[in-house]
């Protein structure tokens, strides 16, 4: 049963980040439509979670490897920077979209090993031109949780770029952070800090 | 973090990252780089006091991993699905405060089905610690006073932090005062500060046991937590007032 929406948010936001930055995909596949791009996600994080000698310690390695494939790594650098993204030149953009991408990994997969009970169900899916939405729902132990993935259509096939639970959109949050922090001291003050956390985390 | 992770393996699975992405990355057009560039992103939240709920939301900060997180970790000995009748037990007494919040909201289907809970779990449901009522076809919908006001064109005024109880909004703190005025418990149960803060500690302690820490993972993350927070709980709120 939902709680305190706070309390909700947490769970939602680990739950979700947990199970779907940590996949394993084959490399490059190709999916035609949004939901089936999510659900063959789904689908091969919770084999490995599943598995009976799953070990956090050692499958990480390779979950991080193919995490890659699933999401759009540029397209989650330029929303989380949104205009500001612009003033960065190539080697710039390069590097931020590389941290960034290895703090979300970090700080999630982490977590991956504390899910193992909860089931996912596709729910539906819109495309408008290039973009796609697909509806999920999280089915815990005592809630049920409403995530959304947000996709970019590539060339070869669809690809996540960002996680709505409970309407809270993960690049949002990030979005808004990284926005303060430029305004109040500056882009590269913010690649300063984003380096400084990315070595921290390594 | 763990440093088991031999650091070779770490660096080639970071090459052949790179290496995946350029070969999805270089067959693009240019002129679909900026792909966010047509959207604008509105301020999350007038905040006046951020000062002042900096200080707080520290405090908050170190309350929950002095105090809250090594509580859960003790109280998660007790049993899932014991946690989850306790779970159902606190929010069934909530849900009649639902159910007028939906009234004053017009959603008179809404009233009927919250009503329809808090009786059904109530009674059948055993003093509401099962749910029955939501396989019978009454989804749980909750409303809140801060929801009521919203829907009344009531802004969030501004943001703020409240000691222990965390993220809010002048509309949402005056909607948890109303809450409160109508927490059916105030009408049958008058106790003593500590059974009070008991009773309320345990609801709280109960809550955060079906949490894994996320908590602590998205302040690491976040680079201005302050700030992630903040907009996090606006996208939660104006998810649940649009609903």
């Amino acid at each position: 049963m939902k709680k305190s929406p706070t309390t909700t948010l947490f769970l939602s936001l680990a739950l979700t980040l947990s199970l779907s930055l940590g996949i394993s995909s084959q490399a490059l596949a190709q999916f035609s439509t949004p939901a089936e791009s999510v659900q063959n996600m789904l689908d091969e994080v919770f084999a490995i979670l599943r598995a009976p000698d799953f070990d956090l310690s050692r499958d990480r390695q390779s979950i991080d490897t193919a995490v890659s494939v699933a999401f759009d790594t540029n397209t989650i650098a330029q929303s989380a920077l949104a205009s500001n993204y612009r003033e960065l030149s190539a080697e710039q953009r390069a590097e931020f979209e590389e941290l960034f991408f290895s703090i979300l990994k970090s700080t999630y997969i982490e977590r991956l090993d504390t899910y193992t009970d909860e089931s996912v169900e596709v729910t539906g899916e819109e495309v408008d031109g290039n973009r796609g939405t697909v509806m999920s729902l999280v089915y815990t132990s005592n809630s049920e949780i409403a995530v959304n993935y947000s996709l970019r259509q590539r060339t070869n096939g669809w690809f996540i770029y960002d996680i709505v639970v409970e309407d809270v959109s993960l690049l949002s949050s990030y979005r808004s952070t990284y926005r303060s922090i430029i305004r109040r001291s500056g882009i590269d003050s913010l690649l300063n800090d984003i380096r400084t956390q990315a070595a921290g985390l390594e | 973090m763990d440093f088991s992770i031999n650091k070779h393996s770490k660096l080639i699975a970071f090459i052949s990252l790179l290496l995946a992405s350029s070969l999805v990355y270089s067959q693009e057009e240019e002129d679909d780089f900026f792909f966010f560039e047509e959207e604008t992103f509105e301020e999350d939240i007038a905040d006046p006091l951020e000062p002042i709920n900096r200080v707080i939301f520290n405090i908050n900060d170190k309350l929950y991993r002095a105090i809250l997180s090594p509580a859960v970790k003790t109280y998660r000995i007790i049993p899932e699905g014991v946690r989850v009748l306790i779970s159902n037990f606190y929010t069934n007494l909530t849900t009649p405060f639902s159910a007028i919040n939906a009234l004053l909201q017009l959603d008179i289907p809404n009233t009927d089905s919250e009503i329809s809970r808090f009786v059904i779990n109530s009674t059948v449901g055993i003093f509401g610690l099962f749910d029955p009522a939501t396989r019978w076809g009454f989804e749980e919908d909750r409303e809140d006073f801060g929801q009521t006001l919203a829907r009344y064109d009531v802004g969030h005024g501004f943001y703020l932090v409240l000691p222990l109880i965390s993220f809010s909004s002048l509309r949402d703190v005056t909607g948890r005062l109303g809450n409160s005025a109508l927490n059916p418990t105030n009408y049958v149960w008058d106790p003593e500060l500590d059974d009070w803060i008991a009773f309320q500690g345990l609801d709280t302690v109960n809550d955060f046991s079906f949490d894994v820490d996320i908590y602590t993972s998205l302040y690491d993350s976040a680079l201005d937590p302050y700030v992630f927070f903040r907009s996090a709980y606006v996208q939660n709120r104006e998810g649940a007032v649009n609903q």
